[in-house]
């Protein structure tokens, strides 16, 4: 999850978003390159006192700046591709989230095994125990299965929401009257924090996500439990 | 006599292809400042990051962690 100061993307919790943030460690060494090299340029012209007068073309060098920015974007676009195309490749998911956005809640459904649904508000703060996360905390934790393939839809109920676990390399936004579907894989236990991405009213700061990643066993026991 | 005064030899003002010659010495020393940063960035920022997720899950154990989670209360479904 996010902790203070951070600067940087969180630590993944699956194996696309790990492709996500060592993509994103290559297109900045790439940015950080440009960066110095015209920095460097533009820093020399602090102490030039000169001007060729009789300047008039340079072919040569107009050729350089063309070619070689367009051999620098293959660098980033190639791998971008890569990971595009990966992002959409076809599996078979064994569970199916389904995540409703609401002014502003979310609810899910897991209409694979009985009919589950609930509801999941923020645990306001003066609500909050003293291990808590303030405005990220809700009452009832979306469970999911580590090591499985997850399938998610996302509608909205009444205006555009956005759904997104940032360690998972999730984003999906919630349109009323649309399902958007996206695919992803949990490969370790624990929690994951996201919160509304799409601007919604005066309460879209306050409708976080939470996931709770447990072994398929504990998800089943879970599962049976809620028996509605 | 006069003491003549002591003279240096001073390179004279280049007179043509100075542009060329900054240039070239400018290039020079940005493609080496820039090579010098990229591999540096990528030595110590981009392989240790990729080394350090390999380890990391080399040595994962997701049950073992799941249940030290779960004995500290973590988990609401357990």
């Amino acid at each position: 999850m996010s902790t203070w100061a951070n600067l940087g993307l969180q630590d993944s919790a699956s194996p696309l978003m790990e492709q996500l943030i060592f993509f994103h460690d290559h297109a900045l060494l790439i940015l950080v390159m440009i960066t110095v090299l015209v920095g460097y340029l533009m820093f020399m012209l602090f102490f030039n006192n000169y001007v060729n007068r009789f300047l008039l073309h340079g072919q040569l060098i107009e050729m350089i700046w063309t070619i070689l920015p367009a051999i620098i974007l293959l660098f980033i676009a190639l791998p971008s591709l890569r990971l595009l195309y990966l992002l959409d490749e076809i599996n078979e998911p064994s569970v199916t989230l389904k995540s409703i956005g609401h002014q502003w809640y979310w609810s899910y459904e897991y209409s694979d095994f009985n009919n589950i649904e609930f509801d999941s508000y923020m645990i306001p703060t003066n609500e909050l125990s003293t291990d808590g996360f303030r405005l990220l905390d809700v009452d009832n934790r979306i469970v999911l299965p580590m090591n499985s393939q997850i399938r998610i839809l996302v509608t909205a109920a009444d205006v555009i929401h956005s759904w997104t676990v940032p360690a998972l390399g999730v984003k999906v936004d919630g349109t009323p009257g649309r399902l958007n579907q996206t695919n992803f894989f949990i490969n370790r236990p624990g929690l994951f924090y996201g919160q509304c991405s799409e601007i919604c009213g005066a309460n879209h700061s306050f409708m976080p996500i939470v996931i709770e990643s447990v072994p398929v066993n504990y998800f089943i026991k879970w599962i049976s439990s809620n028996n509605s | 006599m006069t003491n003549a005064p002591a003279t240096s030899s001073v390179a004279g003002p280049v007179l043509r292809g100075l542009h060329n010659a900054t240039i070239k010495k400018n290039l020079a020393i940005s493609l080496g400042l820039t090579a010098i940063i990229t591999v540096a960035y990528k030595l110590m920022i981009n392989d240790p990051k990729k080394a350090a997720y390999a380890d990391f899950y080399s040595k994962y154990d997701a049950n073992k962690s799941f249940e030290r989670m779960k004995a500290a209360g973590r988990f609401q479904s357990c």
